[in-house]
């Protein structure tokens, strides 16, 4: 109970501080590569209203940051969306992978100020063994996000030949997805897309225009990854659930073990299908997002939600559905947290 | 007499003895320092690169390939030294490389680093991509000198940054200390595991010996886990850096820029590039560009920037760029430090103009 007490607390205090203006949104982006390499950090500013808006965006950084400019101009024309960047002139890598950003919106006389908690969502260039330990995984960038209380740990690696993830659940107990004996039974699994920049601006709507892929325990073995969309996967096909079995990958190396209350799902998949749209090359930008399903516990746990997704980003396309699944109301938000590759930490 | 000191009095023309030895090209006693002959006066300088991509993952076969086209290019032209860029994954294939490019050319001669890519006139190359520089002629000498154990590759700056500064500094002296010099010294080039902030130490280390105004250009290898390599005669080290000192009566320009987004990454290149050709007041020869990996993952067509390159280099001027993890040059107005002509640092474009 404390532990939710305080989880609403935290969101309150860094979520519900503003929409700023009529009908203006700004929020920051992930950060994709670490601070200490100056990196850029970006303010999504929408304009909702029906008119234009005018002003300047500031950004204050987290303690001991610089960053430059102080201050952009930004004039939206309504229904438009931009992205401000800021040079990190000096920044400082946090243990624990939180930023807090200030951002505040000045037009003539008013001012709004919106602070968010951001992550550094990165990909360190190594290819971890998938074996059911995570002692290879410390040299990744772990973004921990907190669902009613319980902890999710999202790491990613890559590597010119595969793609890894860990995605580590804090739950009471693992269901195991076992289509033989409980059929049609509400499992966990780990969902997760990766969308291509060039692909997340088309305005498409009959096509995926992503890479979807599911992971599930076994009863009896390492654990299953199942593909669920690729880009060209049409809207009927991932918007209904359909049998899974016939969609696992190949030359996925999977493995899901339990430790001490935490439910592991580790995986690596092979680049090759995805390199002609997204390229493994340090400095490389995509869309990323994970949803954890909790049917007995949490329900589903959004990525997007700690990435600061507005709600209007809500998208009942980014996500397939699948046959198990228990969908929450609203739905997640789109599937479309910023995310990069980066070098090797040392 | 040692090999050491017989090399000194051979590049001072002090013992005619020496000078025969090293005429040929001689391995000093110390098996980290190398040189050539020393430059004749008069004598051709010529440059020439290759940029060959594997796309059959026979590594061996396109180092081979590369290295004779590279020769081919240099027609009768005695070869010096040949730089080697390149892009393979993992430490079995780039010894595969290396063995192909070693088949052709003497192991003696080969120095350089892994990347993430490289670029010349050719165009751009990524993953499993080589480029080499031929440096050949009687009108240039090199030397070349190695460390290893700098004692870095596994600090984080943030965390050890101090103790970073103070092995950089000491490598960084111990490297250029060990360089055979002569008056003909011109540019030399730093390879180094260290990749940006590390670099600037190390380049400060090398700046007590040579001097603040000395003319120094170069990258930091691929910082990826199992790709941090340096190469120095055919071999490849881990936490190590490669110097080589070019000799010979040339002249040379430098330039830097700096740039994080993708427009400027574009017209930086453009501008560092026209303005090291516009100040060289002798026909150009070749163009070094030691460029930024992280710059090029800005762009979402890498060969935008090389076209804003070509757009002001002249396409008979052979072109050796490579993608690094940190840059050595004349750093951006906005982190250079009064006095010092070079210095180390990041998303940096460096650009060096060679002519006679």
């Amino acid at each position: 109970m404390m532990r939710r007490a305080v989880y609403l607390l935290l969101m309150i205090s860094l979520v519900s501080v503003a929409e700023a203006g009529e009908g203006l949104r700004l929020r920051m982006d992930a950060v994709t590569v670490p601070p200490a390499t100056g990196p850029l950090v970006f303010v999504v500013a929408h304009n909702a209203g029906d008119a234009v808006y005018q002003g300047q965006v500031s950004l204050e950084g987290p303690s001991g940051w610089r960053l430059t400019p102080a201050e952009r101009p930004l004039e939206l024309a309504a229904g438009e969306t931009q992205r401000l960047a800021f040079n990190v002139a000096d920044g400082r890598t946090a243990a624990d992978n939180r930023y807090v950003f200030e951002i505040t919106a000045c037009d003539g006389d008013a001012a709004w100020t919106r602070r968010q908690e951001i992550f550094v969502a990165s990909a360190p260039y190594f290819s971890p063994p998938i074996d059911g330990e995570t002692t290879e995984w410390s040299d990744a960038i772990p973004i921990v996000f907190t669902s009613e209380g319980l902890r999710t740990t999202v790491s990613t690696h890559w590597s010119r030949r595969r793609f890894s993830l860990l995605v580590a659940v804090e739950e009471e107990q693992l269901l195991p997805f076992d289509p033989a004996a409980a059929p049609d039974q509400p499992f966990d699994a780990v969902q997760f897309a990766i969308t291509p920049l060039e692909m997340a601006e088309s305005a498409e709507e009959q096509r995926a225009l992503r890479y979807e892929f599911l992971l599930v325990a076994e009863p009896d073995g390492p654990g299953r990854c199942f593909q669920l969309a690729d880009p060209d996967t049409p809207w009927e096909t991932f918007s209904q659930p359909r049998a899974l079995e016939p969609l696992e990958v190949e030359r996925a190396q999977v493995a899901v073990w339990r430790a001490e209350g935490v439910t592991y799902y580790a995986c690596s998949l092979p680049f090759l299908p995805m390199r002609d749209t997204v390229r493994p090359s340090e400095g490389r930008e995509f869309y990323f997002s994970v949803l954890v399903h909790d049917p007995d516990g949490t329900g589903v746990r959004d990525l997007g939600q700690p990435a600061g997704l507005w709600p209007s980003e809500q998208d009942q396309r980014s996500w397939s559905r699948w046959p198990g699944a228990v969908w929450p109301e609203p739905g997640p938000r789109a599937n479309r947290v910023r995310w990069g590759f980066c070098s090797s930490l040392y | 007499m040692s090999w050491k000191t017989l090399a000194d009095r051979a590049v001072r023309g002090i013992c005619p003895l020496a000078m025969l030895a090293l005429l040929a090209g001689a391995l000093v006693a110390d098996e980290t320092v190398w040189q050539t002959a020393v430059s004749q006066a008069d004598a051709p300088i010529i440059f020439r690169t290759v940029l060959v991509e594997d796309e059959v993952e026979e590594p061996a076969a396109a180092g081979a390939a590369a290295a004779r086209q590279l020769l081919a290019a240099l027609g009768d032209a005695p070869l010096q030294a040949v730089l080697v860029s390149e892009c393979f994954e993992d430490l079995d294939y780039k010894e595969e490389l290396l063995r192909g490019i070693g088949a052709v050319i003497p192991a003696e001669r080969i120095y350089g680093t892994s990347t993430y890519g490289s670029f010349t006139h050719q165009g751009t190359g990524g993953f499993d991509t080589v480029s080499l520089l031929g440096i050949a002629g009687n009108g240039i000498a090199v030397s070349a000198a190695l460390v290893t154990e700098m004692g870095t590759s596994r600090l984080a700056f943030e965390e050890d940054e101090p103790l970073i500064k103070e092995r950089l500094h000491v490598a960084g002296k111990q490297l250029a200390e060990k360089l055979p010099r002569t008056d003909q010294d011109r540019l030399l080039i730093l390879l180094a595991d260290a990749h940006s902030p590390k670099n600037q130490y190390l380049v400060e280390g090398v700046q007590k010996v040579v001097g603040d105004d000395f003319a120094i250009t170069g990258g930091s290898a691929n910082r990826n886990a199992g790709q941090t390599f340096v190469y120095f005669q055919n071999q490849a080290y881990e936490d190590g850096a490669v110097a080589l000192m070019l000799s010979g009566d040339f002249q040379l320009v430098l330039s830097g820029r700096k740039a994080m987004e993708e427009d400027e990454v574009i017209s930086s290149a453009r501008d560092g590039m026209q303005e090291a050709l516009e100040g060289l007041e002798v026909s150009p020869l070749s163009v070094l560009a030691f460029n930024c990996a992280g710059r090029r993952g800005r762009l979402q067509r890498p060969v935008e920037e090389l076209n804003a390159i070509r757009e002001v280099l002249s396409a008979d001027i052979p072109l050796f760029g490579l993608y690094c993890a940190g840059e050595v040059g004349p750093l951006d107005p906005t982190e250079a430090k009064p006095g010092v002509r070079c210095g180390g640092s990041g998303w940096h474009v460096m650009f060096t103009v060679i002519g006679r």
